[in-house]
C-alpha cells in the first residue's frame, strides 16, 4: 500500500526540487563535518559580514567553531583545479546571529558552487541555475545582477581616503542619493566623477537601458570592459527565455576582497528578503592560495518558509475512537481499510484537542463503524492523553 | 496594493500633507478615530499608522512596502532597506549637551545617558573613548542634572528643552531629517509606484 503524499511545507518542496535540479545538470551533493577550525572564521569575518560565531573547545584543546557559512569550508577544502572543475551543491544548517533578539539561529542553508576553470559558459549555467531555482521557489521572481568591477573601478579612481569610499559603498548600496550627495561635497568630489556616483543608486532595472546609461557614465576603460562582460552574459541568458525576469542594479556590490566581477540576488514578490545570493569569488580563492576561478550561490530557505504553504483545511480526515473492552484486530483492520481509500486516519481513545479532523467516528465491535458523524463538534470530554500525531 | 508606514505624530502628519498634495490623499486620516488602517483603492495606497520607531521594522519584513522615517532612527536601528530620499522635514541634530558648568574630564569614564545606545558607542568608539552608557527612553535630559550622568546623546530641535534645564550643547554631530525608505523586495517588484512617489516627493519638497 503506497502512502498518500506528505504534507510538505515551502522550504522541504524546494529543497526536493532543487536536489532534482542539481543534480539533472551533473551536480554532486557535499557533505561536510559540522564543526571547523575557528581561526577560519576570524580570519576571514569580511565574508561573512559578521564575527559572531558559536565557537567552543574540543576535548583535545583546539577552538572550534559551529559553521556560520558553508562557502568558506568548500573554498578550504576543495582540490579542484583549472583542469579539473567541481561542481557541488551543498544541504547544511549554519549558526548565525540573529541581529534582532540578539541571540543565534541555526539557518537551513542550500547552495551550489562551480569551481575550476569558470569561463563564459559556466557563468551562464550557474546564473541559469539560479534562475531555475527562484522559478521552483515562486513564478513572480526576479534576478538581479551586477558586474562588480563597474562601481570598485570608480571608486579605486577617486583620489579619497580608504575610509570614505568604504561609505561611499555603504550609501551606493542603500541608494542613498543625499548621503552620497552630502559626501562628495565633503570629499571634494567634483565634475564627471561626482555625476557618475550620484546616478550611481539610480543605474538599475531592465539591462538594456541600464546598460546604456551606464555605458555614457563610464569613466574608464575598465570600466567599459566589465559593461562588455556583463552584456554578454545577458545576451545569451536572454536568448535562454530569461525575459523580465532579469534586471541589473549596479548599486549591489559585495565585500570587495573576495568578490569580482559578476554578482546576483535573488527575490521573489511574496518575500521581504532576497532568497538567493551569490557571485564570483576569484578573490576569496586566491586568499586561500588556490589558483582557480569559482562561481556560486546560496539559497536562503528560513525565507522560503514564510511562504504561505498550501496546508489542507483538515489535518485528518477521520478519527477513530475506540474502547478498553473493543478487539484490536477489528478496529486495526478498520482503519487500514480507511487508509486504503487514501485517508488519513488517527486512531485512539480519547480524541485530541487541536487536530483539525474532517469526521470523528466512534468504533463499535459488533457491527464494525457506526456512520461517521459530518459534524466534527464532538469535543473530548477529558483533557487529551493520546499520542499527538503531527504528520 | 502599496502599503506606506505613516509615523504617528506631528511628523506623520506633514508627510501626509505632502502627500495628499501630490495626489495621494486617503479620505479619514483627518478624522480623528482610532483606525490604524486607511486605504484609497482608487490610487492603490494604504496608509498604516504605526508608531514613529517602528515604521522602518514594518518596512523591513515587508508589512510595508515603504514609509517615512526620522534619520536617528536609521542610524540607531541600521535596517536593511533602500533610503531613497530626504525630505527635508523634522529637521533636527543629534547632539552631545551637557549641564552648563561641565568641564569635560578625560581621564575618568564618561557616563552617557542615551535613548540611542548605537550611536552613542559609534561616536564615541571612533575618538576611542571610554564610555559607561545608562539607556533611558525618556526625559533624557534629566540624567546630567541628577548626576546620573555626565553627558547625553540626543536629539534636539529647538533647544528649549535643553535651556530650560541648564544644559548646553557640546557637540553637534548629525543632522537628522526625515528620510522615505522602501523594502528592496518592494522596491524591484513594485518599482514604478515607489519612484513615482519619489519623484513628487522631491517636486513638492523643493516647491515649499
Amino acid at each position: 500500500m503506497k502512502a498518500p503524499r506528505a504534507n510538505l511545507q515551502p522550504d522541504e518542496r524546494a529543497t526536493l526540487e532543487l536536489r532534482g535540479l542539481y543534480e539533472q545538470w551533473g551536480y554532486r551533493k557535499y557533505k561536510m563535518g559540522r564543526f571547523e577550525e575557528y581561526s577560519l572564521y576570524l580570519e576571514n569575518k569580511d565574508f561573512l559580514g559578521s564575527d559572531k560565531v558559536i565557537s567552543f573547545t574540543d576535548l583535545d584543546g583546539r577552538l572550534l567553531a559551529l559553521k556560520p557559512d558553508v562557502t568558506l569550508s568548500i573554498i578550504k577544502n576543495t582540490r579542484a583545479t583549472r583542469e579539473q572543475s567541481e561542481k557541488l551543491y551543498y544541504l547544511e544548517n549554519v549558526y548565525r546571529e540573529n541581529k534582532e533578539n540578539h541571540t543565534y539561529k541555526e539557518i537551513h542553508q542550500m547552495g551550489l558552487e562551480f569551481i575550476g576553470d569558470v569561463d563564459r559558459y559556466g557563468v551562464v549555467e550557474v546564473l541559469t541555475l539560479a534562475m531555475k531555482s527562484l522559478k521552483a521557489i515562486s513564478p513572480e521572481y526576479l534576478l538581479e545582477v551586477s558586474h562588480m568591477d563597474y562601481v570598485v573601478h570608480f571608486l579605486n579612481g577617486l583620489s579619497v581616503p580608504e575610509h570614505i569610499k568604504l561609505k561611499l559603498l555603504r550609501l551606493i548600496r542603500n541608494k542613498s542619493v543625499s548621503g552620497l550627495e552630502k559626501t562628495a561635497d565633503k570629499a571634494n568630489i567634483q565634475g564627471l566623477e561626482r555625476e557618475l556616483l550620484l546616478a550611481v543608486p539610480q543605474l538599475y532595472g531592465e539591462p538594456k537601458k541600464v546598460l546604456a546609461k551606464a555605458r555614457q557614465l563610464a569613466l574608464s576603460q575598465e570600466m567599459l570592459q566589465s559593461l562588455e562582460e556583463l552584456e554578454e552574459v545577458l545576451r545569451i541568458l536572454k536568448a535562454s527565455g530569461s525575459n523580465g525576469h532579469i534586471q541589473v542594479d549596479f548599486s549591489m556590490v559585495n565585500d570587495i576582497d573576495y568578490y569580482n566581477s559578476l554578482v546576483f540576488q535573488g527575490y521573489v514578490k511574496e518575500l521581504a528578503k532576497p532568497v538567493l545570493a551569490g557571485g564570483q569569488y576569484d578573490l576569496a580563492m586566491k586568499r586561500f592560495g588556490k589558483d582557480v576561478e569559482a562561481i556560486g550561490f546560496a539559497i536562503y530557505l528560513n525565507e522560503i518558509n514564510r511562504l504561505s504553504s498550501d496546508q489542507k483545511e483538515w489535518m485528518l480526515d477521520r478519527m477513530l475512537i475506540y474502547q478498553e473492552t473493543d478487539d484490536i484486530n477489528q478496529v486495526m483492520k478498520q482503519v487500514q481499510d480507511w487508509q486504503k481509500e487514501g485517508l488519513r486516519v488517527w486512531v485512539g481513545k480519547t480524541p485530541p484537542k487541536g487536530l483539525p479532523t474532517r469526521e470523528t467516528v466512534r468504533f463499535h465491535s459488533t457491527n464494525g463503524a457506526q456512520k461517521p458523524s459530518e459534524n466534527p463538534s464532538e469535543k473530548p470530554a477529558k483533557s487529551r492523553n493520546g499520542k499527538k500525531k503531527m504528520k | 496594493m502599496l502599503n506606506i508606514a505613516l509615523p504617528k505624530g506631528r511628523l506623520g502628519d506633514q508627510v501626509y500633507q505632502m502627500l495628499e498634495n501630490a495626489g495621494y490623499g486617503c479620505e479619514g486620516y483627518r478624522e480623528k478615530n482610532r483606525k490604524l488602517i486607511l486605504e484609497n483603492p482608487e490610487k492603490g495606497i494604504r496608509y498604516l499608522l504605526v508608531k514613529p520607531s517602528d515604521v522602518a521594522i514594518y518596512v523591513e519584513h515587508k508589512a510595508a512596502d515603504v514609509g517615512i522615517v526620522g534619520k536617528d532612527i536609521l542610524l540607531e536601528n541600521q535596517p536593511d532597506v533602500y533610503e531613497l530620499l530626504d525630505l527635508q522635514i523634522g529637521k533636527c541634530k543629534m547632539v552631545v549637551a551637557a549641564k552648563n558648568d561641565y568641564v569635560e574630564q578625560p581621564d575618568r569614564t564618561l557616563r552617557v545617558a542615551t535613548k540611542y545606545v548605537n550611536i552613542a558607542k559609534g561616536f564615541y568608539g571612533e575618538q576611542s573613548r571610554d564610555i559607561d552608557i545608562i539607556k533611558l527612553n525618556g526625559s533624557i535630559e534629566l540624567g546630567p542634572v541628577l548626576g546620573l550622568s555626565d553627558v547625553i546623546v540626543d536629539i534636539v530641535e529647538t533647544g528649549n528643552t535643553i535651556r530650560d534645564n541648564n544644559l548646553k550643547v557640546l557637540e553637534e554631530f548629525k543632522d537628522i531629517s526625515a528620510r522615505f525608505i522602501a523594502n528592496k523586495s518592494s522596491f524591484k517588484f513594485q518599482n514604478r509606484i515607489i519612484t513615482e512617489l519619489v519623484d513628487q516627493l522631491k517636486a513638492g519638497g523643493e516647491k515649499r
